[in-house]
């Protein structure tokens, strides 16, 4: 009944709320299930209700069928007590033989009135309860003289229906038992539509599951190999840190006894000059050693001890400067600096990065000209850009990609001094700031080495 | 320059104390050079030295990397001998060239200087004048 008034959309006219009151035991029943709605619906429907039992009470034994009482009725009741609800309203007598069997009842159950008259219910709508067993239904009516709940019965061609029933006792003024009414909802395309609704729920939400499943398993794939690149690299400084420091100790025994040979034998005692030259290949050998082993730990060291803080790059830049001061005397470089910004990095890091650029691009410069450079600053949304641009010899196309190797060099060391190593160191640095390095260059030109640094923290 | 009375060399390597007993024979800065191949040796020696009343060597060059006993590990145990046993001045000579380990070097009680090998000739005399 309740859901009767929800749904239908039937719009009907109020008749006096006060005064017409269904009568007899049903009272109870119907005002608890409007109670809740108060809709003007629910007061018609007492008023139809009770003018229903009160034209059954003229035939109380009669047999009558509800479908012949609306004869008695009011004409304007008549369509829309029994023709108009989209209830199936079905009426038994205390046999439960039918008595009434309205034109939604037809439709719902496929059953005409005609054919369903003086049967018992039972045979013509064999009941299933859904929530509940018979008995227990049975008892609550034998209780409440009334029950609500959702049955699964069939219709005529026996397709099965699942239905919100009401059902209520009804009584005449004498509190005699004069039949049963039920107020039949067929909810089965809802609940057929909410199972599949429930049905895609459960797919999507296995679907998700799964997604979500494999997601985590990737992820934690993932972790498990960047856990292990880690502690690869860890390992890997580790051994470079190791084999730097315990190759030192026998390169310095090579290069001391070189030294007493070179006493003995080298310049200003008895001259033997393929022994001098011999001991000059063993001492050059030794030196280029100890470099490369003294710059693979300061490789390795990178980003060990890293402090970030605000940098002035500026002051930085300065620093840098006051350190190569030989060399730019010498080469007469002319250094040109811009506006530098303050940026998020470790001191020492990018402190070093800007002397092996700077110290680069002194150090390639075209024989015919003394060095210029550059330093500049470019603001980005996110980043600055940090340039150093020389107007040196230039680097072939095909070396770009391999510049920022560990020992790799271009030149052969009679050309320019050095192990290879600064670039590597730089790439390095600028990985532990989360930023990128790289150069333009043309060769005979010069070369553009450009970095990016956060600005934030 | 005067003459010191002794000196110790703690290296586990052979070569580096042979190279650095030509030096300082080269020097001709000490009367006594005495070589130790490990921390355990020169812990021995020199509290043999305090019992005989040996004289207590005047420098005490230390090797950091050495297997078994550190010179991190004597630099604990040499703390816990008797001041007598201990020698005049100890000089920390390695070969690391990480920054480290000469920051470590300077916090340490006991350690009076640090260089880097191989000994030359000059760096002795430094050695020298700085502290005798």
């Amino acid at each position: 009944l309740t859901g009767y008034i929800r749904t239908s959309p039937l719009q009907l006219p109020v008749f006096a709320r006060e005064k017409v009151k269904p009568p007899y035991e049903l009272r109870g029943f119907l005002e608890e299930s409007v109670e809740k709605t108060a809709s003007d619906h629910a007061y018609f429907l007492l008023w139809v209700v009770g003018l229903l039992l009160f034209a059954s009470n003229f035939h109380p034994n009669s047999g009558l069928a509800l479908r012949y009482m609306k004869f008695s009725l009011p004409v304007f009741v008549q369509p829309l007590l029994l023709d108009s609800l989209a209830e199936a309203v079905i009426f038994t007598d205390p046999a439960y033989l039918i008595r009434g069997w309205n034109p939604a009842a037809e439709s719902v159950y496929g059953w005409k009135a005609e054919e369903v008259i003086g049967k018992r219910i039972d045979q013509v709508l064999p009941t299933e309860y859904v929530d509940s067993s018979r008995e227990e239904v049975l008892e609550k009516f034998r209780k409440d003289h009334k029950w609500k709940g959702e049955v699964i019965q069939q219709t005529k061609q026996g397709i099965p229906l699942y239905i919100r029933s009401s059902v209520a006792e009804v009584k005449n003024e004498a509190g005699e038992l004069i039949g049963l009414i039920a107020i039949n909802q067929d909810a089965t395309q809802e609940k057929a539509h909410a199972a599949e609704v429930e049905k895609y729920r459960r797919e999507l939400e296995e679907l998700v599951i799964e997604r979500t499943q494999s997601l985590q398993d990737r992820i934690a794939e993932v972790e498990a190999l960047n856990e292990q690149l880690t502690r690869l690299n860890q390992e890997l400084e580790q051994f470079a840190f190791i084999a730097s420091h315990d190759l030192q100790e026998p390169l310095i025994t090579v290069r001391s006894f070189a030294h007493l040979l070179q006493r003995k034998y080298g310049i200003g005692s008895v001259v033997d000059e393929a022994a001098i030259r011999n001991l000059e290949f063993i001492q050059g050998g030794v030196e280029q050693m100890s470099q490369m082993v003294a710059g693979l730990m300061t490789f390795s060291r990178i980003g060990s001890n890293l402090s970030f803080i605000f940098l002035d790059l500026e002051v930085v830049v300065k620093g840098v400067l006051e350190e190569l001061k030989d060399q730019i005397q010498e080469s007469q470089a002319e250094i040109q600096i811009d506006d530098l910004p303050i940026v998020w990095g470790d001191q020492d890091g990018i402190h070093l990065l800007l002397k092996d650029l700077i110290s680069n691009a002194l150090k390639f410069h075209s024989p015919n000209r003394h060095p210029e450079i550059y330093v500049f600053a470019q603001e980005r949304e996110q980043e600055w850009k940090i340039g150093v641009q020389d107007q040196g010899i230039g680097i072939e196309a095909i070396h770009l990609k391999k510049i920022f190797s560990l020992f790799f060099r271009v030149h052969n060391r009679r050309a320019f001094a050095g192990i290879g190593i600064g670039l590597a160191r730089c790439k390095k640095v600028i990985g532990h700031h989360k930023g990128s390095i790289g150069v333009t260059s043309v060769p005979g030109r010069g070369s553009l080495f450009w970095f990016t640094l956060q600005k934030k923290k | 320059m005067n003459k010191l009375g002794c000196i110790f060399l703690i290296d586990d390597d052979y070569p580096t104390n042979y190279f650095h007993r030509i030096i300082i024979e080269e020097v001709d800065c000490a009367e006594e050079i005495v070589i130790c191949q490990s921390g355990q040796e020169a812990l021995s020696q020199l509290t043999d030295r305090m019992e005989l009343g040996q004289p207590t060597p005047d420098l005490i060059f230390l090797d950091i990397n050495m297997p078994g006993m550190t010179g991190w590990e004597f630099l604990e145990r040499y703390q816990n001998l008797p001041t007598k046993a201990h020698g005049k001045v100890l000089v920390v000579l390695t070969t690391s060239l990480n920054p480290d380990d000469e920051k470590k070097a300077h916090l340490l009680d006991g350690v009076d200087g640090f260089r880097r090998k191989p000994l030359s000739g000059e760096m002795l005399t430094d050695l020298m004048q700085e502290y005798f």
